[in-house]
């Protein structure tokens, strides 16, 4: 993968370099232009400087070639010619000279060409006195020099000349001045500038400072977070090798950092989670999703650490971080085991339960159907006995024969009824589609008499359903809690209603009478086996029917409840699984 | 033994049982003999006229327990329906089972009817009359002619 070019400057550092920039060039731009002010300034000095120069050459030369003509004419020396003819000369060069020099000075100009007028004049007059001397001798010469026309034009160049001086100094004053202005502006400008400069340089190193120093805290603090979480953190590069790792890696591990980084970091996984870890690694890198997994690492002496991981690939590298969650694991591991302990232990205890209860059941069985052998014998016996001698004994007897039969036929109730609770698992049938229409018809019939001596109804509100359900269990159900409906009537003709309501995965059935009512504190209790709520010379009883009413209704997954006022009646409701589990008709 | 009186061999190892199955029949309204044998084995032997029983009367009706030692209700009656002799004396089998199986197994075994003695003094004489109302009905058969 190319690696991008990456800009670590922030926009405001940015910002503060281009004003600098700005700042530094502006700086420039002032120095430069105050210091080229100056140069121009010192070029004019000079300038003005070589037309004095230039004019006092012309002067200069002026006198000399009247000094050649004059030694001419007195020697008559053709070196002193020569001498002439060259100042002429020179004066000429400088005159043509000065011109160029003066191009940007009109009033010069006009003065220059004054002068080489007047230079001109006097050259010719040279001549003529030369001439002169050599056509009419020296008198001639003498009187033609004593008109001192020559001085007269020679006084004339030199106030020319002067006067083109002082104006060229008044130049050269005023460009001196200027120097000066210049040169003290580009001292001023360079100063302030050099100032500016370091002032500038001062607030970049103070940012910067500033900078460096918040990047060093931010730095030592990511190191601190580093190096003292308690977390695992390493970086590891494509070749699987860590390439940085804190310090809580040796605190786990027990290796040092010098060992750490000498082997790949698989060879530091338990062998039982490297593959699946190795491939966790590769699908990360493959899809460039994060990693969360949970593996064994193996420590330096030996024994393991369960770690729960979590990574992300960036690039070549991956960041990663662990925490030590061996204490979890070996509490969730204690857990499961201690919970799988107490399942078997529980399990144990059901099967034993069964057991228990089946053997209860069937003892319950055998022994109220081995009681009733006899209980036979003792019942039919004493009958016999007062069917045989009644009247025969005294009054006494007759008394005791009765409490002996009494006793004998509750007996046989108990043990009749006791036989029905047992029966209700232990001789239980299979549950086939049941219509409690005909189950109702059923109780009615068989509650015939105490219906008819009780002057009972008992009447169906709607239409029952068909249920899925044991039937000779549901007609015992309903009889017995019919029974008790008419048992305990209370001063009214007893009124039982029946309805029926289907919900989610039950069916509801209710039985209201309008009988004696039951206290609250027993709502519960009577439905334990033997437990009685009225007396038995009243209403006579074993306490085991609605017992088994709930025994019949629990096995077909169903709850049975009741609701009473005292002297307005009861309301039994229960229900029944639409589907019970002992259903074995499907 | 004139027609009038009917034998009735009861087989029960209750005495309390025979005893009152004895006072039951006493107190109905046929005229009978009654012998009693206590188990299956003796009941074979009363049949087959055997050892102490060789002037046994030939029972027009047969009360039958269920629950015996050495020979058991159920061998008793497969025998007596297994041999030609005895096959058409009616047996009624009286026990204290309950047990729906027991019930079928007699009938197939063809049994002629079945009881269960009942607690109360007054249904077991009820059980007893029923019997006798049994033997006018069916057992006033052609085979017995008045």
């Amino acid at each position: 993968m190319p690696k991008k070019i990456q800009f670590a400057i922030d926009n405001k550092t940015l910002a503060g370099f281009i004003f600098l920039l700005l700042i530094l060039t502006g700086i420039e731009w002032f120095t430069f232009r105050t210091t080229n002010e100056l140069i121009d300034n010192t070029k004019l000095v000079n300038h003005t400087h070589t037309i004095l120069t230039k004019l006092e050459l012309v002067f200069s030369f002026l006198k000399d070639a009247e000094s050649g003509q004059r030694g001419y004419m007195i020697t008559n020396d053709s070196a002193y010619m020569e001498t002439y003819k060259m100042d002429n000369n020179n004066v000429k060069n400088e005159i043509a000279e000065l011109m160029k020099l003066t191009g940007d000075n009109p009033k010069q100009q006009q003065q220059i060409i004054t002068i080489d007028s007047l230079v001109g004049e006097r050259y010719n007059r040279m001549e003529a006195t030369l001439l002169l001397q050599k056509e009419k001798g020296h008198t001639a010469m003498a009187e033609q020099i004593m008109t001192r026309e020559e001085n007269r034009i020679m006084d004339m160049i030199r106030k020319l000349i002067n006067t083109m001086k002082e104006d060229e100094n008044h130049l050269l004053t005023l460009h001196t001045n200027q120097t000066d202005v210049s040169a003290k502006r580009t001292i001023e400008v360079m100063l302030v500038t050099g100032c500016i400069s370091i002032i500038i340089i001062f607030l970049g190193l103070y940012f910067i400072n500033r900078d460096n120093i918040k990047r060093k805290i931010a730095e030592q603090e990511l190191n601190r977070f580093f190096t003292l979480s308690l977390d695992m953190m390493c970086i590891v590069g494509a070749d699987g090798y860590f390439k940085r790792i804190n310090p809580a890696f040796e605190d786990v591990l027990g290796y040092t950092q010098e060992e750490l980084f000498s082997r790949p970091y698989h060879e530091f996984l338990h062998p039982d989670d490297k593959t699946k870890t190795i491939e966790a690694v590769r699908n990360m890198n493959k899809e460039g999703s994060k990693l969360a997994i949970e593996n064994r690492c193996i420590r330096k002496d030996g024994t393991f650490r369960w770690l729960a991981w979590k990574a992300v690939p960036i690039d070549d590298v991956r960041y990663a971080s662990a925490r030590d969650i061996t204490e979890q694991k070996m509490a969730a591991e204690s857990i499961k085991k201690m919970n799988e302990e107490l399942e078997n232990r529980v399990e144990l205890r059901t099967a034993e339960l069964k057991r228990s209860n089946e053997e209860l059941q069937q003892f319950a069985y055998v022994a109220s159907h081995d009681l009733q052998e006899p209980l036979r014998m003792v019942a039919s016996y004493v009958q016999l006995l007062e069917k045989k001698y009644k009247g025969q004994l005294d009054e006494k007897a007759d008394t005791y024969i009765g409490f002996a039969v009494d006793g004998a036929s509750r007996m046989k109730a108990l043990i009749n009824d006791l036989l029905d609770f047992s029966r209700v698992d232990s001789k239980a049938k299979s549950m086939k589609p049941t219509d409690m229409n005909e189950t109702i018809e059923e109780v009615t019939h068989n509650l015939k008499m105490a219906i008819k001596e009780n002057k009972a109804s008992v009447e169906v509100i709607g239409n029952l359903p068909t249920i899925i359900a044991e039937s000779i269990q549901m007609v015992q159900l309903f009889q017995n809690i019919i029974n008790n409906a008419i048992k305990f009537k209370g001063e009214k003709t007893p009124i039982i209603r029946i309805s029926s309501e289907e919900l989610k995965d039950k069916w509801l059935f209710t039985i209201r009478d309008n009988g004696i009512g039951i206290e609250k504190e027993y709502w519960d209790r009577i439905f334990i086996i033997f437990q009685r709520l009225n007396n038995r010379e009243e209403y006579p009883g074993t306490g085991i029917g609605l017992s088994i009413c709930r025994k019949i209704v629990e096995r077909h997954e169903g709850k049975i409840w009741l609701e009473s006022e005292m002297g307005k009646g009861t309301t039994f409701h229960f229900t029944i699984h639409k589907f019970p589990i002992n259903n074995t008709s499907s | 033994m004139d027609n009038e009186t009917v034998n009735i061999l009861l087989v029960e190892d209750s005495a309390g049982d025979a005893e009152l199955t004895r006072e039951a029949l006493a107190n109905g309204r046929i005229s009978h003999h009654l012998d009693v044998v206590c188990d299956g084995e003796e009941a074979i032997q009363f049949l087959n006229k055997k050892g102490k029983y060789s002037n046994a009367n030939k029972p027009d009706l047969i009360l039958l327990d269920l629950n015996m030692p050495r020979k058991d209700g159920f061998e008793v009656l497969s025998e007596i329906k297994d041999n030609p002799n005895l096959n058409t004396i009616p047996v009624v089998i009286l026990t204290t089972s309950n047990s729906e199986q027991d019930f079928y197994r007699c009938f197939e075994l063809k049994a002629s009817a079945f009881f269960i003695k009942p607690v109360d003094l007054y249904s077991f004489f009820e059980v007893i009359n029923s019997i006798e109302d049994f033997w006018f009905t069916k057992a006033k058969s052609p085979s017995l002619p008045k």
